[in-house]
C-alpha cells in the first residue's frame, strides 16, 4: 500500500461519523493499512497528529454538538489535510504551526458549545486502542461459531466497533 | 354441579395436563431437534438483526440460504458498512468475502467440541408458548445459564420444521444485545439456481501457519463450565499472537498474547464495556494480553490474574 492511498484511508477512519462505512470496519484492507502503518513513520505520525485532535475533543465531552458543527470544523482540518503536498514545501515549524492553529480553533469552536457538558465517563467504552480491532474480529468469528452462534449480531458489532463509538 | 363432580372433573383436568407436559417436548429435545433440522432443511430468507452497541444501535439485513447439510450462505445488504460482505460456511470450513478487497479468506470454524452437549451441560432451557415469527408457528425457548454471570438466549423455534427463525442474546447483566430474526422464509425451496453461490471460493488462502516468537501463558483458572477449545496463531501487523479458545458450548472467551508492540498501549491495565463483551488489555513484561468475553468482569479479571508468567524468548 502507498502512502497516499494509506492516509486517504486515515482520513477516513479517523473522521468517519456514526453509521459512515469505515476502512477499518473492511477486514480486508484493514490488515495492509496496519502493515504500511507499522513501516511507515511519516504515516503514522500523521495518524497520531490527528487521532490527538480527536482525542481533544472527545475530552471535551459526550455531547454531541449541533449538526454542523463539528462536520464543520472538521471539513476544515480535512481540507488542510488534502493541501499536504503545498504544506510540504513549508518549513516543518510552520506545518506545525499550521495543524496546531487548526487544531486550536477546531477545539475553540467545539469547546465553547460543549463547555458544561462534559461527563465523567470517558474511560467505559470509549476507547477500544486501533490495533485491538483484529482480535475483535476473530473473538466475533470464534463467538459466531457456536451453536445457535449470533453470526450476524458478532458480524456486525466486529465491524462497528473496531473504534468504539463514533463521533 | 355436586362438590364429588367437581372434584372429578379438577382430577381429571390435573391428570390430563400432566400427561401433555410428558408428551410436550423438553428444551433439551428441542435443542436437539433443531440442531438435526438445520441438517435436514434447505431455506432461503431474509433476515434481520439489530445490535445494540455502546450508546447507539445498529441494524443489518441479510439473506440467508442454507442447504441441507451444513452449507449456509449470508450476504448483509445493510449497513452501508457491511454491503456486499458475504460469510459462506460449510461445515467446518468458514470463508468471508470482503467487498472492498475484493478477495476470499478464511475464517475461523467451530470448535472440534461437541458444542451442543457442552452448552446442555452449562445451560437450562425452558420451552413456553410462542408468537409467530414470518408467518409461521412458533415455540419460544428461553435458554438460561446454570452459572450465574454468563449470557442467555431466547429462541423461537419453529413447530414445524425445528428451525431457529429468531434469536435474541442478553449479555451477562441480561441487557438485551441483539435480536436477529426471519422477516421472511421459505422452507425447502428449490435451491438449484443457487448452487453457483454455494460453492467454495476456488481461492482463498489459508493463514500461513504461523510461529509465534515466545511462548504463550496459560491461565491456572477458569470459570465454571468453560474449557480449552483450541489455540490459533493470528498475523497483528508484523506481529503474530497466540488466540486461546475457551468455551461453555454457548458463550466463549478469547485470550490474546503477542509481543507488546503489537496491541498493547495501555498499562497497566485497560478494561473497556463493549456490551457484546468486555475487553481487558494488559502488559506484562515483553508481552502484551488481551482477554474477552461476555461474562462477569471480575470472573474475567480472575483468569487474566492466573496467566502464569511464561519465559519470553521473543525478539
Amino acid at each position: 500500500m502507498k502512502c497516499e492511498r494509506a492516509r486517504r484511508l486515515v482520513e477516513d477512519i479517523i473522521f468517519a461519523s456514526e453509521g459512515e462505512a469505515s476502512p477499518r470496519d473492511d477486514v480486508g484492507i484493514a490488515p495492509a493499512l496496519e502493515e504500511h502503518l507499522w513501516s511507515c513513520a511519516r504515516c503514522r505520525a500523521a495518524m497520531r497528529e490527528l487521532r490527538i485532535l480527536r482525542s481533544q475533543l472527545h475530552a471535551l465531552g459526550h455531547r454531541r454538538a449541533p449538526q454542523d458543527l463539528l462536520p464543520r470544523a472538521m471539513r476544515a482540518v480535512r481540507l488542510d489535510w488534502r493541501h499536504r503536498s503545498a504544506m510540504r514545501r513549508t518549513s516543518v515549524h510552520l506545518r506545525r504551526a499550521l495543524v496546531a492553529g487548526a487544531a486550536a480553533v477546531v477545539i475553540a469552536a467545539a469547546g465553547a458549545y460543549l463547555a458544561g457538558h462534559r461527563t465523567s465517563n470517558l474511560a467505559a467504552g470509549s476507547s477500544v486502542t486501533a490495533n485491538v480491532a483484529p482480535l475483535v474480529m476473530e473473538y466475533a468469528d470464534f463467538r459466531s461459531a457456536q451453536p445457535f452462534g449470533d453470526r450476524d449480531g458478532m458480524t456486525l458489532a466486529a465491524t462497528q466497533t473496531a473504534e468504539g463509538p463514533r463521533r | 354441579m355436586s362438590l364429588p363432580t367437581r372434584a372429578l372433573l379438577a382430577s381429571a383436568a390435573v391428570a390430563l395436563a400432566g400427561v401433555i407436559a410428558q408428551g410436550a417436548p423438553s428444551g433439551e429435545e428441542l435443542l436437539r431437534h433443531s440442531e438435526q433440522a438445520e441438517r435436514s432443511h434447505n431455506y432461503r430468507g431474509l433476515r434481520v438483526t439489530r445490535m445494540s452497541l455502546p450508546r447507539r444501535t445498529v441494524t443489518a439485513e441479510a439473506r440467508v440460504v442454507h442447504r441441507r447439510p451444513a452449507t449456509t450462505r449470508v450476504e448483509y445488504l445493510s449497513p452501508r458498512s457491511l454491503a456486499g460482505t458475504v460469510l459462506l460456511q460449510m461445515g467446518p470450513e468458514r470463508w468471508h468475502w470482503s467487498p472492498r478487497g475484493r478477495r476470499w479468506r478464511r475464517v475461523s470454524g467451530p470448535a472440534e467440541v461437541e458444542a451442543l452437549e457442552l452448552m446442555l451441560r452449562n445451560y437450562d432451557s425452558r420451552p413456553v408458548p410462542g408468537a409467530r415469527v414470518a408467518r409461521r408457528d412458533c415455540v419460544l425457548l428461553l435458554v438460561n445459564p446454570k452459572h450465574e454471570g454468563n449470557p442467555r438466549k431466547r429462541l423461537w423455534m419453529d413447530r414445524a420444521t425445528g428451525l431457529c427463525l429468531r434469536s435474541d442474546l442478553l449479555n451477562w447483566k441480561q441487557d438485551e444485545i441483539s435480536v436477529s430474526v426471519f422477516k421472511e422464509i421459505e422452507i425447502d425451496p428449490d435451491l438449484s439456481g443457487e448452487s453457483q453461490k454455494l460453492t467454495p471460493p476456488a481461492s482463498a488462502p489459508r493463514r500461513p501457519p504461523g510461529t509465534l516468537a515466545f511462548k504463550p501463558g496459560y491461565p491456572r483458572y477458569l470459570p465454571v463450565g468453560y474449557v480449552f477449545v483450541g489455540t490459533d496463531v493470528i498475523p497483528i501487523g508484523r506481529y503474530r499472537a497466540a488466540h486461546l479458545r475457551y468455551s461453555d458450548g454457548l458463550n466463549t472467551i478469547s485470550l490474546f498474547q503477542a509481543p507488546a508492540a503489537a496491541f498493547a498501549q495501555r498499562t497497566p491495565f485497560a478494561d473497556v464495556g463493549l456490551s457484546f463483551t468486555q475487553l481487558m488489555t494488559w502488559r506484562r513484561g515483553n508481552l502484551a494480553y488481551a482477554i474477552m468475553g461476555d461474562l462477569n468482569p471480575g470472573e474475567l479479571r480472575r483468569v487474566a490474574d492466573s496467566i502464569a508468567p511464561t519465559a519470553s524468548r521473543q525478539r
